[in-house]
């Protein structure tokens, strides 16, 4: 796996994106959610974007409801990254990649393509949410439309050029699933009792889960480094098994760890020391945060 | 050094970042080792995975002192936040070979050479022998393992736009066409030309190419201003590392980029590369 996996053509593929969002709440994006509505209409559209490499990616065995797709339980991010665990990082950042596996998924029945639109909170279906936007009138019809198309994309594989790089790490549940599997099983190293607990903390919600990749995915940033970031999620584990209402299970506790961590980094570079360095000075980071 | 790119990644200048650390730190921007310069020399290796890097440290005797006692390391950090990717390559010797594993790079790498301490060091500073400034003198100063001597800028060996575009035959359009399309992953610019135009633009040295070339920059930047004239602070456009720094680089040289209004795609290539006109006796 790797090499040559299939995905779509990177330059038809940020085209047609380009294209769909230039005019909001245009006929073409009205168009386009109506034909999420209905898989074949939905695949017969996205056909239109050429396909390269040669090796299809492996499906999920069962179909997953609107739900377990939007946000899955753990035990399905588990098996999801465990059928996909040799795909290289170089092709799991990819937007085109994962757009061609949901849309493979789509093709098998695995999912559906109003899922797409769904993104929780009181409108609970994604169908529900393109009806809801198309039957907008007036001055909120355009932003409505809109920001359900570009819902379609985020979760479809991203949405780079508006959500920048992190858009496939946090919005494409099949790419967060992987991305979030990869970096618990790296962090733990085998260690189950502490993988559960890793878990447990990259899992609090989606924004904790979208700070902690903002740190990431910046230019040169110190948690890009495994073992910067290994030896903090690791010393954030146990802090948080001892401490079970510490701040820092909060988005904001969580950042202002991060800028300490970053303040270290600033005179030393981090990744230059040993795993058991690391986890010596990670700890009393936590510990004294 | 025949074959390497070399960029001046520290050099000093005028800042109040002298004792932004607890160690004297050669870095652009701080005065610390006011004679101290660290140019880095690229040389990509024809395999497409690895990259010769060649350290230079100058005037900067105490680090030269540290690296010859073996207390001190040259180190290159490759990263690719795109893929997450972050790693350190070490080295005992001012030439390096890193050796890159191209299944962890979305992108091309981002390189930050630096000089790090192997071990804790204690050392009281005497700025005479060792290169440092005055501020420094006489004071006791703690090197952790890990700490950085010597720091360059992050440097991509792709900033200038000619370096985020490729061109490519397209036998659809007419033999003089040329359209610009975008691919986002790195983005990068994919220039369509038509089949005569392409043929025509292989060869370099060529006063019409030049000008070509500078139709077609004025295009990709005419296309980053139509769609990526949104500010969104860290997040949209900035967050895309060729973009970033392609943006820095046009700052850098004072054409300001896409999100200002005074933003003119014409006069940003054509300052960047100018029409060449014959001599100045043949116009007339």
């Amino acid at each position: 796996m790797g090499v040559g996996q299939k995905e779509l053509v990177d330059t038809e593929y940020t085209k047609f994106r380009r294209d769909l969002l230039r005019n909001k709440g245009s006929e073409r994006q009205r168009l386009f959610l109506r034909n999420v509505l209905i898989d074949d209409e939905f695949l017969g559209m996205i056909a239109q974007i050429g396909v390269t490499g040669v090796v299809d990616a492996e499906l999920v065995s069962t179909a997953l409801t609107e739900s377990e797709y939007r946000d899955p339980p753990s035990c399905t991010e588990k098996t999801l990254y465990d059928a996909w665990s040799e795909l290289p990082p170089a092709v799991a950042c990819r937007t085109t990649f994962w757009a061609h596996m949901t849309i493979k998924h789509i093709e098998a029945g695995k999912i559906q393509s109003k899922f797409l639109a769904s993104v929780g909170g009181n409108v609970s279906s994604g169908a529900e949410r393109i009806d809801m936007a198309l039957d907008e009138h007036g001055p909120v019809l355009p932003k409505a439309v809109d920001e359900c198309v570009r819902a379609v994309f985020r979760r479809l594989g991203g949405l780079p050029e508006v959500r920048g790089n992190r858009s496939v790490f946090v919005d494409c549940p099949f790419a967060r699933a992987w991305w979030r599997e990869r970096m618990i099983r790296q962090a733990s190293r085998g260690k189950d009792d502490l993988e559960a607990s890793i878990r447990a903390i990259l899992r609090t919600n989606q924004t904790y889960w979208e700070k902690f990749i903002d740190r990431i995915v910046f230019r040169n940033s110190t948690f890009g480094s495994d073992n910067i970031r290994g030896a903090f999620l690791r010393a954030l584990a146990m802090f948080i098994q001892e401490d079970t209402v510490t701040d820092l299970r909060t988005p904001n506790g969580l950042q202002r760890l991060c800028r300490r961590a970053t303040t270290y980094q600033g005179a030393r570079e981090l990744s230059f020391l040993n795993d058991e360095e690391l986890d010596e000075l990670m700890e009393e980071l936590v510990w004294e945060a | 050094m025949t074959g390497y790119v070399t960029v001046d990644v520290a050099t000093p200048s005028a800042s109040n970042a002298i004792r932004s650390h607890d160690h004297p730190v050669l870095e652009s921007g701080n005065l610390s080792f006011p004679k101290g310069r660290y140019s880095v020399g690229f040389r990509a290796r024809p395999d497409g995975r690895s990259y010769e890097i060649y350290h230079n440290i100058e005037k900067v005797p105490l680090i030269e002192t540290l690296v010859r006692q073996g207390r001190a390391k040259f180190a290159c950090v490759v990263s690719s936040p795109l893929s997450a990717h972050r790693s350190i390559h070490v080295s005992s010797c001012e030439r390096q070979l890193v050796e890159c594993d191209n299944n962890e790079l979305g992108e091309p790498p981002f390189f930050t050479a630096m000089v790090v301490s192997a071990e804790d060091i204690d050392i009281v500073i005497d700025s005479e022998r060792d290169g440092v400034h005055s501020i420094w003198s006489g004071q006791n100063v703690k090197f952790y393992r890990g700490a950085r001597l010597a720091l360059g800028s992050v440097v991509q060996l792709q900033s200038s736009i000619l370096h985020l575009l490729s061109l490519h035959e397209d036998d659809t359009l007419g033999d003089g066409q040329f359209v610009v399309d975008t691919a986002s992953e790195p983005f990068r610019f994919r220039v369509k030309v038509g089949t005569k135009l392409h043929k025509g633009l292989r060869y370099p040295n060529n006063m019409l190419r030049d000008h070509i070339m500078t139709h077609i920059v004025t295009a990709c930047l005419a296309h980053l201003k139509s769609e990526y004239s949104n500010d969104d602070g860290d997040e949209g456009w900035r967050s895309i590392p060729n973009l970033r720094s392609f943006a820095e680089h046009l700052e850098q040289n004072g054409h300001g980029h896409w999100c200002n209004s005074e933003f003119y795609p014409e006069k940003v290539s054509t300052a960047l590369y100018p029409h060449l006109l014959p001599s100045d006796n043949t116009v007339d």
